[in-house]
This record gives structure tokens, C-alpha cells and sequence, in this order.
């Protein structure tokens, strides 16, 4: 389509977007030299050409063409449109977004040009613009199902949902009767399940549950249905119906812990901490006995009533709560049961509790007022917990005395060493934690979670050559240290940078440091190939939830160890530069972390 | 002890940061946000009490292998399971694979699910054929980077069925689009 190109250049010029499509480049750039052999000035083709080595690794070259086209054919749609191509794939969104708009000053319905705008608009939450693109496509095609759904997502993200449903309204009002066929039925589904969604967020939620009802047959999946239908009748204050659902929802999955606590919602029984009156606390020990003869296999029923009983009741549920466990050795009894110490006095009960199972144990090879004998495991996994018990009260003294007896009665089990090793490291000798983390590790060399544990209290204790030589045990042959960033290792990054920073070796910490900001950018940039996957997925729901969770990212753990990390490194090398060069590189620096920001 | 439920867009980045700490195959995040965006039915999180994902179940739908020519046919595929090694003997792996598996069949009419599995993992290769049902389908040779077969498993989770009736149930859905090609990366 190039302009004012006769009949052989034009067909050839046609043969370079065409090979830029299928990423035939070379067949492309030949094309792109004969045209410009004749035509040597031709704005269209240079815009190509540029486009094309763009791709082929020859950005500055790019660039330039790309610029020297426009500035011949600044009327040319295609012009813009291959400029913005090349900021997109730059990163460069603002500048792209420029461009598409000046190319559709000119082609003002090109919907190739539109759809691409659209996408940008969605990555930079230009949510007005969006909404505006989002519509015009509609209007150009509003007999593409995608028009109709982008269009409503666009209004739902710049805040205007009941627009959106009036969107999605129209939308099933063009579709026949009989619609979804079978191999759409899931797709229908999960929009029918995104508006619903939006009725509740904006409050209505009678229409919202009335809509849920009469679409129930076209409603594929089962569980948000349900899901969804709890938490509108919740909001209705319709609980006696609610407390059915949750019923129904805990016959499904009887270990979502979710679902506990939205049937004691329903029930009036709900605290955030735990905290009721004697009165409410024996509704809820009532509830639970009816809820464990129920669902017999599931561990919630037994463990949520820890939370509400109190003196010695709850010692009476603890009791029999710790006991099977500790008979069937479950390693991870102690951190189900730590979030008790937080609360007043349970602690000390815990203590005697075990206590009393330990003495009994050594006495009577049973537990206290029980025939059965028990297996010789049984004291290990008693010691076991009681080490971890003496270690989170911080009285690591006997807390080691309690796992060095349990490795003497059994030395074969790895998980001893692996706790012994975490006391040593709270009681602050960090190079024995990370000893006894390398000894658990040598007891099985196939397990990725030992080693991981001990490159852990490597780093904690400074022997970053040693972590290193251990970590890339687990990682591809070849570029090891590559395998671990391109895997988007962010724990050992940061523990690398923290020790790195301890030691003073600023370059390395920030190397690391900054390795773990570049994850962050990268999965913003994730979210690019997804607008118009999940339109076309209709996966809607989960796409608006993503978007959420992105515009939160930098909010996370890791990136705020790793910005607090740099931070740190910075001012230390500001404080005390190097060389006065260095200085110089740090006010650049500090600019570039203030732009982040943005 | 531990709550099983749905993975949402929050548990993506713990649920990595779990498989690195326990697995040798691993994931650039696009490829979690790949699943979750496609199959959001499909990923499960063992949460531990105080709010920590110890462990968690990466799945997918698949469309049939063409060479039948029957078309249209889905089965899921495991992609991914792990559990911390401090919270064993709880039988988390067999309930987050009892429940993607639930999700296959009921969501997408899935006629049965495979995965991959090395050959030395003992443990593994037990759990799948004893507790949850897997059958050895076929090995593939040399398929783990480091050059270890994998056993592909099977568990039909409907019976085979030459023609499949209409409205018989949810099949052969959400299959429309082909994947973002950047994130068709490594798969266990």
C-alpha cells in the first residue's frame, strides 16, 4: 500500500510487510533495497526497512530509518504506525501511544492501528483513552464478540461498572436464544460469572443473586457459582440461606478454612482475634462437635476450636488435639500450632500439656491415662516439639538439650538437624546453623529443600562462596549463576545482597539488589501479552483481578527488602564515595530511583 | 492444619518462590500468570496456619493430540506440584491433586489428566500410582534437562467415550485462542 509507488514497487512493498509478518526479515530488507534503489527517498519503505532491522538486532539503524521516513511522508499512517512499533517494542508505551495517535489523526478507523493503541492504553491504565479506543472499535465492529467484552472491561477499569453491565446486557441481547453452543458454553459461562461480579461491586446485590439464579444452567463452573451465590446472600443478610451454601461448599472441599469462617459469619459467631463470650464460645464448641462428626477426615474441624477455647477446655482440646500427631510423626506440628503463642496464657498451657505426654512417655511408654503403648517415635516427635517449643520462648538452652537427645534416639532424621540448625541460628551462632543446615543437606543430596535451607544459613553466616558453590547443585548445566536470575530467584538474591551489604561490598549488593528490581519490571511488562489474550479467553475475572494485583506489585515483600536493600547501598556510597567520579554517577542514580517512583 | 483452596493472583509470587525452594524445574512468572489467566479454575495453594503457601498444584487444560482427528477433546495436564518438605505426612499433595483433578472433570469435562514424573522419584512415582490412580502411559527418553527419562502418566477421570452427546456435560470448552506465545516456556 505504499504511496505514490508504481505497480512493480508497490507489489514489492507489499512483499516487505508481508515478510515482516512471517519474519522472513532478509526477503523483507531485499524487497526494501529494490524499492529504494529507485526511489531512494520513498518515507514508507525507509519505515519499513527501519522496522525491519529493528528486528534483526540493528536498533540504531532502526531508529534512523524510521525517523528519515516520517520526516519524508509525515502524512503517512504508516509512517506513525511503524515509529510507535518501534517504541513499543522498546518499552517505550507513552511515546508509542504518541505515534498511534498521530497515525489515526490520519487513518482515524484503521483497527489494527485502534486494537494496538488499545493495548498500550491497558498496560499504562491511560483507563480514559482506553474506554474511548474501546469504543470506537466497538462502533467499527460491533459484530465481533471481543468488541462488545473490551469495551465493557474498559468502562468497568475507569470506574464506570453499571455502564459496563448495560455493555454486557446489550451484548447477550444480539445473541440467539439457543447460544452457548457446546464448545462455548465454558466462555459464556465465566462472562455471565464477570457480570455478576460487577453487580455486586456496585451494590446490587438482589439483581446480582436474581441474575445468578435465572443464568444458573449456563453456568459452567459449579464451585464460583457457589462461591459466588454465599457471598450475595451474605451481603442480603440472608444468612440462614448462606449457612446452607457454606454447608454444601465444606461437603465440596472440607480443608478451606475460608468457609469455616463464613458459616460462623452466617452464625453470628465471627471475631477477627478469637474473642467471644462464654456464651458464643459454647455455640461454637456445639458447632464444631456437629462439624467433626460430619467431615471426619478434615484437620480444620479439630484445629479451629484451639482458637476459641480457652483455659481448660483448651487444654482438654489441645491434649487431645497434639496427641495422634505426635504419634504419626507430623513434622510440621510445632508451626501449626504457633500462632497460639500469641495469645495470653496459651503458651504456658501448651508446655505443661506436652510436658505431661513427655514424662508420661518415659514413664509408661504411653500417653497419661492411655492402655495403648506407643511406638519408640512417639518420644522422638515429643522431643521434637518440645525443642521447638523451648526455642520459640527463647530458652534455647534447653531447647537444644531436647533436640540433641532426640538426634541421639534417632540420628537418621533429617528434619532434626533442620530444626537444630534454626535454633543455633536464634540463638545467634550463625556458622554451627549453617554446619548443621550442610550436614542435614549431605543426608539426602536429591533434596532441593535442604539445599535451599542451606544455602540459606550459608549467606545468614557470610560464606557467600560457599552458598554459591552449593546453590548451583540444583541449577542447569552450564551458566549457573545466569539459571538462578533468569528463574527469577529473588530469595537468594536478596540474601546474597544482604551479606554482600554486611560485609561491605557494596557492588555486589547492589548487583543483586538491583537483579530483584529487574524481576519486578519484567512482570509489569508480563501483563502486555495478556490484554487481548484474556478478552478472547474470556478468562475476565481473573483478568481484572490481575490488573489489580499489578497496579499493587511494588508492594510486595521482596521488593521492599530489595529497594530498602539499594537504598542503603547508596547512601553509604554517597556518604563515603570512592572516587569523586562515583559521585558524580550517584546524583544519575539517585534520579533514576526517584523516576521509579513514578 | 492446613486450608486447601483456590490459588488467586496474590498466592502467584509465594507459590514461585515455593517451587524454587523445592524443585529443580522452574518458571519464569509469566508462565504461573500463563496458568491463572487461562485455567484459573485449575491452581490450588495448601496455606499453612499462619497464612504461609507450603505448598501448591499447577495445572492446564490441553486440546487432543490431533493423529485422531477427534478434535475438540481436552485433558488436563499437572504442570507442577510441590509440597515444603516441613509440612510431609498432612497429605497435601493428594488433596490439591484431588482437587485440580476435581476442577478438570466438573469445569471442562476433562477425559482424563497426565503428567510427567522422573524416573528416580520414588516418592513421587508412588504417590501417583498407589493413592491417586495413575497408570504408566509411555516413557519419554532423555526428557528433563539434565537427561533423566520422565515416566508419562495417566488417570482417566471419565469413562472413554466414542461420542460424546450433546450437553452430556461441559466439554471441550474455554479451548478458543491459541496460547501467548512468549509463555509457552518449559513444562514439567
Amino acid at each position: 500500500m505504499g504511496s505514490y509507488l508504481p505497480p512493480k514497487e508497490a507489489n514489492l512493498f507489499k512483499v516487505i510487510v508481508k515478510s515482516y509478518e512471517t519474519k522472513q526479515y532478509k526477503k523483507g530488507l531485499k524487497a526494501a533495497d529494490a524499492i529504494l534503489k529507485k526511489y531512494p527517498e520513498h518515507g514508507e519503505t525507509l519505515s519499513m526497512k527501519g522496522l525491519t532491522l529493528n528486528c534483526m538486532d540493528r536498533k540504531s539503524e532502526a531508529y534512523e530509518l524510521v525517523r528519515r521516513g516520517l520526516k519524508n511522508d509525515l502524512k503517512s499512517h504508516v509512517c506513525w504506525h511503524v515509529y510507535g512499533l518501534l517504541y513499543r517494542s522498546d518499552r517505550e508505551y507513552r511515546e508509542a501511544i504518541k505515534c498511534y495517535r498521530n497515525a489515526l489523526k490520519i487513518d482515524s478507523n484503521n483497527i489494527e492501528i485502534l486494537r494496538d493503541l488499545s493495548l498500550l492504553q491497558a498496560q499504562m491504565r491511560d483507563l480514559s483513552g482506553f474506554v474511548e479506543t474501546r469504543q470506537h472499535l466497538l462502533t467499527l465492529k460491533p459484530n465481533h464478540r471481543m468488541n462488545w467484552i473490551g469495551f465493557a472491561v474498559a468502562q468497568h477499569l475507569n470506574s464506570n461498572g453499571s455502564k459496563a453491565i448495560e455493555i454486557l446486557e446489550a451484548y447477550e441481547g444480539t445473541l440467539e436464544d439457543d447460544y452457548p453452543s457446546d464448545n462455548e458454553r465454558c466462555e459464556h459461562g465465566e462472562m455471565l460469572l464477570y457480570k455478576i461480579s460487577l453487580m455486586e461491586e456496585h451494590g446490587y446485590y438482589e439483581r446480582a443473586l436474581d441474575e445468578l439464579y435465572k443464568k444458573e444452567a449456563k453456568i459452567v463452573d459449579k464451585l464460583a457459582y457457589k462461591e459466588q451465590q454465599v457471598s450475595l446472600l451474605e451481603k442480603l443478610g440472608r444468612t440462614e440461606e448462606g449457612e446452607k451454601v457454606y454447608k454444601i461448599l465444606l461437603f465440596m472441599n472440607p480443608d478451606n478454612y475460608r468457609y469455616y469462617s463464613g458459616l460462623q459469619k452466617c452464625l453470628g459467631l465471627y471475631s477477627e482475634k478469637s474473642q467471644f463470650t462464654s456464651d458464643e464460645a459454647d455455640r461454637l464448641c456445639a458447632l464444631y462437635k456437629e462439624l467433626r462428626e460430619q467431615y471426619k477426615w478434615s484437620s480444620a474441624v479439630r484445629r479451629i476450636p484451639l482458637d476459641f477455647l480457652q483455659f481448660e477446655k483448651f487444654r482438654e482440646a489441645a491434649d487431645n488435639y497434639i496427641r495422634p500427631l505426635l504419634t504419626k510423626g507430623v513434622p510440621s506440628l510445632f508451626s501449626d500450632l504457633s500462632p497460639l503463642y500469641d495469645q495470653p496464657g496459651k503458651a504456658d498451657i501448651l508446655e505443661k500439656v506436652i510436658l505431661d505426654l513427655e514424662d508420661s512417655i518415659r514413664s509408661t511408654g504411653g500417653f497419661p491415662g492411655s492402655a495403648q503403648e506407643e511406638p519408640p517415635s512417639t518420644l522422638l516427635w515429643t522431643l521434637f516439639l518440645l525443642a521447638q517449643h523451648y526455642d520459640r520462648r527463647g530458652q534455647y538452652d534447653i531447647a537444644l538439650a531436647k533436640i540433641n537427645e532426640a538426634i541421639e534416639h534417632t540420628p537418621t532424621v533429617i528434619d532434626l538437624y533442620s530444626v537444630k540448625s534454626r535454633i543455633l541460628k536464634h540463638a545467634g551462632d550463625l556458622p554451627a546453623a549453617a554446619n548443621l543446615a550442610d550436614e542435614a543437606r549431605s543426608m539426602d543430596l536429591a533434596d532441593r529443600f535442604l539445599n535451599s535451607e542451606c544455602v540459606k544459613r550459608m549467606l545468614q553466616a557470610d560464606q557467600v562462596g560457599l552458598a554459591e558453590k552449593t546453590v548451583v547443585l540444583f541449577t542447569k548445566e552450564g551458566d549457573q549463576h545466569n539459571n538462578l536470575h533468569d528463574m527469577q530467584c529473588m530469595w537468594y538474591e536478596l540474601a546474597s545482597g544482604e551479606s554482600y551489604l554486611r560485609q561491605g561490598d557494596l557492588g555486589r549488593a547492589l548487583k543483586n539488589f538491583l537483579a530483584v528490581e529487574k524481576h519486578y519490571a519484567d512482570i509489569t511488562e508480563d501483563q502486555f501479552d495478556f490484554h487481548s489474550y484474556c478478552l478472547r479467553k474470556m478468562t475476565l475475572r481473573a483478568y481484572v483481578r490481575m490488573l489489580k494485583f499489578q497496579d499493587h506489585l511494588h508492594a510486595h515483600p521482596y521488593f521492599h527488602k530489595a529497594a530498602a536493600g539499594a537504598i542503603r547501598c547508596y547512601m553509604k556510597l554517597y556518604d563515603s564515595p570512592p572516587n569523586p567520579q562515583l559521585k558524580k554517577m550517584m546524583n544519575h542514580r539517585n534520579c533514576f530511583l526517584l523516576r521509579k517512583r513514578n | 492444619m492446613v486450608c486447601i483452596r483456590q490459588a488467586t493472583m496474590e498466592d502467584l509470587l509465594a507459590m514461585q518462590a515455593c517451587n524454587l525452594l523445592c524443585l529443580p524445574e522452574n518458571y519464569q512468572m509469566k508462565y504461573y500468570l500463563y496458568h491463572i489467566l487461562s485455567w484459573p479454575h485449575l491452581l490450588y495453594v495448601a496455606e499453612d496456619y499462619g497464612g504461609k503457601i507450603v505448598g501448591y498444584v499447577l495445572a492446564k487444560m490441553e486440546e487432543e493430540s490431533s493423529e485422531g482427528g477427534a478434535s475438540g477433546a481436552v485433558h488436563g495436564h499437572i504442570t507442577s506440584l510441590a509440597v515444603l518438605r516441613t509440612h510431609r505426612k498432612l497429605g497435601l499433595a493428594t488433596k490439591l491433586m484431588t482437587a485440580a483433578q476435581n476442577a478438570m472433570a466438573s469445569v471442562f469435562g476433562a477425559e482424563y489428566v497426565s503428567l510427567h514424573v522422573r524416573r528416580s522419584n520414588r516418592a513421587a512415582f508412588s504417590l501417583y500410582t498407589s493413592t491417586l490412580g495413575y497408570k504408566i502411559h509411555d516413557t519419554e527418553a532423555k526428557y528433563y534437562a539434565d537427561g533423566e527419562d520422565a515416566y508419562d502418566m495417566r488417570k482417566q477421570l471419565r469413562p472413554k467415550q466414542a461420542h460424546v452427546h450433546h450437553h452430556a456435560h461441559g466439554g471441550g470448552c474455554c479451548s478458543g485462542g491459541e496460547a501467548v506465545t512468549a509463555a509457552k516456556t518449559v513444562e514439567s
